[in-house]
C-alpha cells in the first residue's frame, strides 16, 4: 500500500465520521465561520506521529541511521499494512460508522492483548478520531519495541560470530608464533651441525666471507684466531668460576 | 567466514612487532658491533641501527630527583644535564672497565654501571626479544686477560648470547680491509690506539696504547684556560664541549671563543691559543708510537707502513690533524695518513663486520660454552 492509498483510506474513514450541515443551517445556528483542515495536512500529521514516535522509542539504541531508518521505513509500512488489514478499502464503501467503530475497538483490543495491557472500552463514535490516532501511536510504539529487540538479538548474534572468529584468529597466529619459534630452534640446531664453510648460505649472516675473495683465506685465518683467542678467555673465565 | 586456506589473511593480521624491529631482513640473530669508549659507545648491527651513547650512567639521588628526571637510570648527555639530581658514574677508564682496579662499594657502582651501560646499547640496537644477540666488542690495544674477561662477563649479564673482545684499532682495520702492511690509530677519548696490521691478529708488540687522549686534552685545556682567564667558571665537561666545537680551529684562523660565566655573568672568552696548544700535544705522542710500531718492523717492509697509516675515532676529526700528522712523519722517514670513514662509527662498523663474517658455528660455540 502506497502512500496514495493511506490517504484514500483516511478520506474514507474521516467522511463516514462526518456528517453534513448546509450553510443555511449553520447560518441559522449564528456560525458565520468554519475552519477547513484538508486530507493532506491529516495525512501528514500521522506521518509526523508515526515518526516521532519511532525516534522518541528508538532514542536510547545505538543504531546507525541506515538501520534506524529502516525501522521507520517498515513502521510505516506496518501501519499502512494495519489501516489496510483494519480498513479494507473494498469493504470501507458498505461499512456504516457503527462497524467501522467496532473494528477499531478490536484491534485496539488485540494491540493491547498483544502487549499485555487490559482491555479497553470500546470507542465512542464522537472519541473516534483521538482515540484512532492514540492507537496508532501506540501501535507505533509496540512496533518500534519489536523491531527493537529484533535488532537486537540480530546485533548479538553478529557480535558473537564475529568474536568467534577473533579467537579462530588469535589461535592460529599463536600457533603460527609458535612454529616460528620451532623454525628458528632448527636453524640454530643446524647451525652447529654445518661445517663453516658452508655458513656463507646462512641467511641470518648474508655478509659471510665469500670464498670467491682475494682476501678470504686470510680473514678466514683472522677470524679462527680471534675465536680462538675468546674461547681461551672463556675457558680462562669458566676456570676461575669453577675453581 | 574463516577457513584453513586463509593463512595469508592471517599473516595480515599478526601484529607487525612481531616481524618488525628495524630495515633489514628479519632474522633470530642479531649481530652488533660494538666500539666501548671511555667517553662515548657507538654500536653498529647487522638490523641497520646505528646508535653513539655516552659512557655515563646517572641514577637519581632519591625520591623527589628520581620525579624530576622521570627516569630511574639515565644515560650520556641525559646523565650529565642532570647530574646535579643523579649519582653519575663512568664506568671506563683509559678505555678499560674501571671496575676491577676498585674495590668495595665503588667497585659493585662501576660494575653495575657497565651493566646497565651494555644493557642500554643492546636496547639502542633495537634486538627482539626472541632473537640471539652476538656481538663484537672493541677494548683496547692494550688490554689485559682481566680487562677483556671483564667486558665478557658483563656483556653476557647485559642479555648478549654470545660477545668477542677484539683490540679496537684492529677492529677498526677489518672495517677497511686494511689487514696488511698498514697502521691503525683509533684516537679515543681514553686512550690513543696505535696497532700494526701484518697479515695476522696483532700481538701484544703490534700494538700501542698511550694513555694522553681525548681526556687528556680537555685537561690540559682546562689548565690552559684557567691559567689565563683565572676568573672564568667552567667544569671539564664544558671543556669538553668547546673542544669538540672548536678543535678544528687547530689549523685554520677561525678563533675560538667560548662563552664562560665570569662572576656568575656569562663572559665571551677567546682560547684560540689554548686549544691549538692543548690539541696540538696529541701530535707528538700518536708520532712517537707510530715510529715505534715502524722501527720495530721488519726493516725490508717498514716503507710499506709507513705509507698505509689510517686515523679513526672521535679524536681524528681534530681539524688539520692528518697533515700534522704527515708533516711530523718527514722526520722518520715520510709517510701516507689518511682518514677513515665515518671516524666514529669506525670501531663499531669494524666489529659488526667481524660479527657477520664470523662462521655461526664459533658463534654457537661461544653461545653454549658457558651452558
Amino acid at each position: 500500500m502506497n502512500q496514495r492509498d493511506i490517504g484514500m483510506l483516511l478520506e474514507t474513514e474521516l467522511g463516514n465520521a462526518a456528517t453534513t450541515h448546509g450553510v443555511a443551517e449553520l447560518e441559522s445556528k449564528g456560525i458565520r465561520r468554519v475552519r477547513v483542515l484538508n486530507r493532506e495536512r491529516l495525512e501528514g500529521a500521522a506521518r509526523v506521529a508515526i515518526n516521532r514516535t519511532l525516534r522518541t522509542q528508538l532514542s536510547g539504541l545505538d543504531l546507525p541511521d541506515e538501520v534506524r531508518s529502516a525501522i521507520e521505513q517498515r513502521a510505516l509500512a506496518e501501519f499502512t499494512q494495519l489501516i489496510s488489514d483494519g480498513l479494507a478499502p473494498e469493504s470501507n464503501a458498505s461499512t456504516r460508522p457503527e462497524d467501522l467503530h467496532t473494528l477499531m475497538a478490536q484491534e485496539q483490543r488485540r494491540v493491547h492483548d498483544l502487549v499485555g495491557g487490559a482491555p479497553t472500552t470500546p470507542l465512542k463514535p464522537s472519541e473516534r478520531s483521538d482515540e484512532v490516532v492514540a492507537m496508532e501511536s501506540r501501535m507505533a510504539r509496540d512496533l518500534g519495541d519489536l523491531l527493537e529487540n529484533d535488532w537486537k538479538k540480530e546485533l548479538a548474534q553478529v557480535e558473537t560470530n564475529h568474536r568467534n572468529q577473533l579467537g579462530i584468529l588469535e589461535q592460529r597466529i599463536s600457533k603460527l608464533v609458535r612454529a616460528l619459534e620451532s623454525t628458528d630452534r632448527v636453524l640454530e640446531h643446524m647451525k652447529v651441525q654445518t661445517p663453516s664453510n658452508v655458513n656463507n648460505v646462512d641467511e641470518s649472516s648474508p655478509a659471510a666471507l665469500d670464498p670467491q675473495s682475494p682476501l678470504f683465506e686470510k680473514k678466514s685465518q683472522l677470524l679462527s684466531a680471534l675465536f680462538q683467542a675468546n674461547l681461551e678467555l672463556k675457558e680462562l673465565e669458566d676456570g676461575d668460576v669453577a675453581g | 567466514m574463516l577457513d584453513r586456506d586463509h593463512d595469508t589473511e592471517i599473516m595480515d593480521t599478526i601484529p607487525a612487532e612481531l616481524f618488525d624491529s628495524a630495515s633489514g631482513p628479519q632474522t633470530g640473530t642479531v649481530y652488533l658491533g660494538i666500539d666501548l669508549g671511555t667517553s662515548r659507545s657507538a654500536v653498529a648491527t647487522s638490523n641497520g641501527v646505528r646508535e653513539v651513547v655516552g659512557s655515563v650512567v646517572g641514577w637519581p639521588i632519591d625520591a623527589v630527583a628520581a620525579r624530576l628526571v622521570g627516569k630511574s637510570v639515565v644515560f650520556g648527555d641525559e646523565a650529565l644535564e642532570n647530574r646535579l639530581s643523579c649519582d653519575v658514574i663512568r664506568p671506563l677508564a683509559d678505555g678499560n672497565l674501571s671496575y676491577p682496579d676498585l674495590t668495595g662499594e665503588e667497585r659493585e657502582r662501576s660494575q653495575h654501571a657497565a651493566v646497565k651501560l651494555l644493557e642500554e646499547i643492546v636496547r639502542l640496537a633495537r634486538v627482539r626479544k626472541d632473537q640471539l644477540v652476538y656481538a663484537v666488542i672493541g677494548a683496547p690495544a692494550e688490554a689485559t686477560g682481566i680487562n677483556k674477561q671483564a667486558i665478557l662477563d658483563r656483556a653476557r649479564e647485559a642479555g648478549i648470547d654470545a660477545a668477542m673482545v677484539v683490540s679496537e684499532p684492529f677492529s677498526v682495520a677489518y672495517a677497511i680491509d686494511a689487514l696488511d702492511d698498514a697502521i691503525v690509530v683509533d684516537i679515543g677519548a681514553g686512550t690513543i690506539d696505535i696497532c700494526r696490521l701484518h697479515g695476522t691478529l696483532p700481538e701484544v708488540e703490534d700494538q700501542v696504547t698511550i694513555s694522553k687522549a681525548g681526556d687528556f686534552v680537555d685537561q690540559q685545556l682546562a689548565d690552559l684556560i684557567a691559567k689565563r682567564h683565572p676568573e672564568a667558571q667552567f667544569t671539564i665537561n664544558m671543556i669538553k664541549k668547546a673542544k669538540e666545537r672548536f678543535s678544528g680551529v687547530v689549523d685554520s684562523d677561525e678563533r675560538a671563543i667560548v662563552t664562560f660565566p665570569v662572576n656568575g655573568k656569562p663572559t665571551e672568552l677567546d682560547v684560540t691559543d689554548e686549544m691549538r696548544q692543548a690539541v696540538g700535544l696529541l701530535v707528538p705522542e700518536i708520532l712517537e708510537g707510530v715510529q715505534r710500531l715502524v722501527s720495530s718492523f721488519d726493516p725490508e717492509f717498514q716503507h710499506r707502513i709507513r705509507g698505509r697509516v689510517y686515523i679513526g675515532g672521535g679524536g681524528s676529526q681534530i681539524f688539520g690533524l692528518r697533515r700534522a700528522l704527515e708533516e711530523g712523519m718527514e722526520s722518520i722517514g715520510g709517510g701516507n695518513v689518511f682518514l677513515v670513514d665515518e671516524p666514529v662509527y669506525a670501531g663499531a662498523n669494524g666489529g659488526l663486520k667481524l660479527a657477520r663474517e664470523m662462521p655461526a658455528s664459533y658463534w654457537d660455540s661461544l653461545r653454549t660454552a658457558g651452558e
